[in-house]
């Protein structure tokens, strides 16, 4: 029995990461192959707003409250509501939009490979060749 | 041709900042909040029960060409009508903003500038769990607060950005406008502008690095309307000419994970070299706020106001707490109590002390 319940402990342990690692994905023409985590920051906050070759920012979010965009605010620093509280910050300071939120990991993957300059969070399994993965968040145990 | 040449120059350089490409839809939006409040701040009226339109604020936005962004933000309060004479329309912001990147942003019209953390959102409701905000900043209580005197409520050019040096982002900005002394008399003149040589210089400098922001602030301009408040007048002292003023603030916010601290402090000098008057003013409010879930955040906030006139002094300390719901995107539910202490004094002498509470709840709606 012990040995079950060992093997469905290790089981859960590789099955966890597997599922819920985070993928940071951008267009294919983006002018960079990687991307830290204080310059994700500034693209989502809108303090920055172009990638290197003047290409306008452009970010996604995702609608609904999924393992996969926690993970991704908390690797940011920021809870949901703190964004959003910034976005509209800088919506009223007429620094821009809030991000368009996709309803659903596939949509943000479609939309990231048809907008030039995009940029957006899916989880890996979703991920393929038709977009650039800049980072894959590593997951805190 | 020497002339001609700068001419040439900045049509060229005009013509390359404004690239059409940029040029978007006109956006509009807006917020509102209504609020009920049960207040019991004077013993001679007792308890009043009131419902109001607290504030509505409509924006217009467009991107009118690459960089150029352009903002007009309308603001309506207490349950404004005109027919009535009710509450107060105001034009708020009507600008023009070059951003030629992070580091330098060119801010020309009417705008409300840098200075401290608050002034900038004081009147953006849906960004506040307050519904009474810190007192110098609760502009619908302008009819009868002097709100403008802690912080600048109105600029006309501000170039601002930040510099990011060592993980740290360095914040700046610089700010002018007009002096305090606007025309509000039609038999004087054109009313809404300086008729005098005075006008307002100030800025702030600050630091972000992670949870943290911090800055200081200030302006600079000269009174001249001091001789007319009635009730100060000292015989014989009808003119005390041009006072320059200095407003000093500093604040400060941090925020780890769930919880948040956010102070300010602003001190308002008058450099009057007359031993008779004095009008400086003090403000300080602190805010301790904890955000439970996403849909439910609660905070604690202590204010103290101090107000001159010698020889006339007054003070008001605020002690409230609130709760904020955010019901889906748009929508907040806030509560918020409180209790007001005030005190009066006449050369050192107590003439008049007031205390009470006050209950509000609102709806804070985003469109």
């Amino acid at each position: 029995m012990k040995k079950y319940i060992y093997m469905i402990f290790l089981l859960f342990n590789l099955a966890v990461p597997l599922f819920a690692q985070v993928t940071v994905i951008a267009h294919r023409d983006v002018p960079v192959e990687k991307i830290k985590k204080s310059q994700l920051l500034d693209f989502y906050i809108g303090d920055i707003k172009k990638w290197p070759d003047g290409t306008a920012v452009v970010v996604f979010d995702l609608k609904e409250k999924k393992a996969v965009k926690k993970i991704f605010y908390k690797y940011l620093g920021k809870t949901s509501s703190r964004m959003k509280s910034i976005w509209m910050k800088n919506m009223l300071a007429g620094e821009g939009a809030p991000p368009k939120a996709m309803k659903t990991e596939k949509q943000m993957l479609l939309e990231v490979a048809s907008t030039p300059g995009a940029i957006g969070f899916i989880g890996q399994t979703f991920v393929d060749n038709s977009v650039k993965v800049l980072k894959t968040i590593p997951l805190k145990k | 041709m020497k002339k001609i040449l700068p001419i040439i120059c900045l049509f060229c350089t005009a013509r390359l900042l404004a690239q059409s490409s940029g040029d978007g839809p006109l956006k509009v939006f807006g917020y509102f909040q209504n609020i009920v409040q049960q207040e019991s701040l004077n013993r001679k009226i007792g308890v009043l029960n009131t419902f109001a339109l607290q504030q509505l604020n409509l924006f217009l936005q467009k991107d009118l060409a690459k960089n150029w962004t352009s903002l007009i933000n309308i603001e309506i309060l207490n349950n404004y009508s005109s027919a009535r004479q009710w509450g107060a329309l105001n034009l708020q912001e009507a600008w023009v903003r070059y951003r030629h990147s992070a580091a330098l942003s060119i801010k020309f019209g009417l705008h409300t500038p840098v200075f401290n953390h608050l002034n900038e959102i004081k009147n953006k409701t849906p960004l506040l769990p307050y519904i009474i905000r810190p007192i110098a900043y609760e502009t619908s209580f302008e009819e009868f607060i002097t709100v403008d005197e802690f912080a600048p409520d109105r600029a006309n050019i501000q170039i601002s950005g930040y510099v990011p040096w060592r993980g740290v982002k360095v914040d700046y900005a610089v700010f002018g406008g007009n002096g305090p002394n606007i025309n509000s008399d039609p038999g004087k003149g054109q009313t809404g502008i300086d008729t005098t040589g005075t006008m307002m210089a100030g800025g702030r400098f600050g630091l972000r690095c992670k949870g943290l922001k911090a800055g200081l602030s200030f302006t600079y301009d000269r009174y001249s309307q001091l001789a007319a408040i009635e009730d100060i007048k000292i015989p014989g002292r009808d003119d005390y000419g041009e006072i320059p003023r200095v407003r000093f603030g500093i604040d400060a916010q941090y925020h780890f994970d769930r919880a948040g601290i956010e102070s300010e402090y602003i001190h308002v000098n008058y450099h009057d070299k007359n031993d008779e008057i004095n009008f400086d003013r003090d403000f300080f409010y602190t805010t301790v706020n904890y955000e439970y879930r996403e849909w439910f955040s609660a905070y604690l906030t202590y204010w103290l106001i101090q107000q001159q006139a010698l020889p006339v002094k007054s003070k008001m300390t605020v002690y409230s707490l609130g709760v904020s719901c955010p019901v889906g995107e748009r929508i907040t539910l806030k509560l918020q109590s409180g209790k007001v202490l005030s005190n009066t004094w006449l050369n050192k002498v107590n003439i008049g002390r007031a205390r009470g509470n006050y209950y509000d709840a609102a709806i804070s709606v985003f469109f």
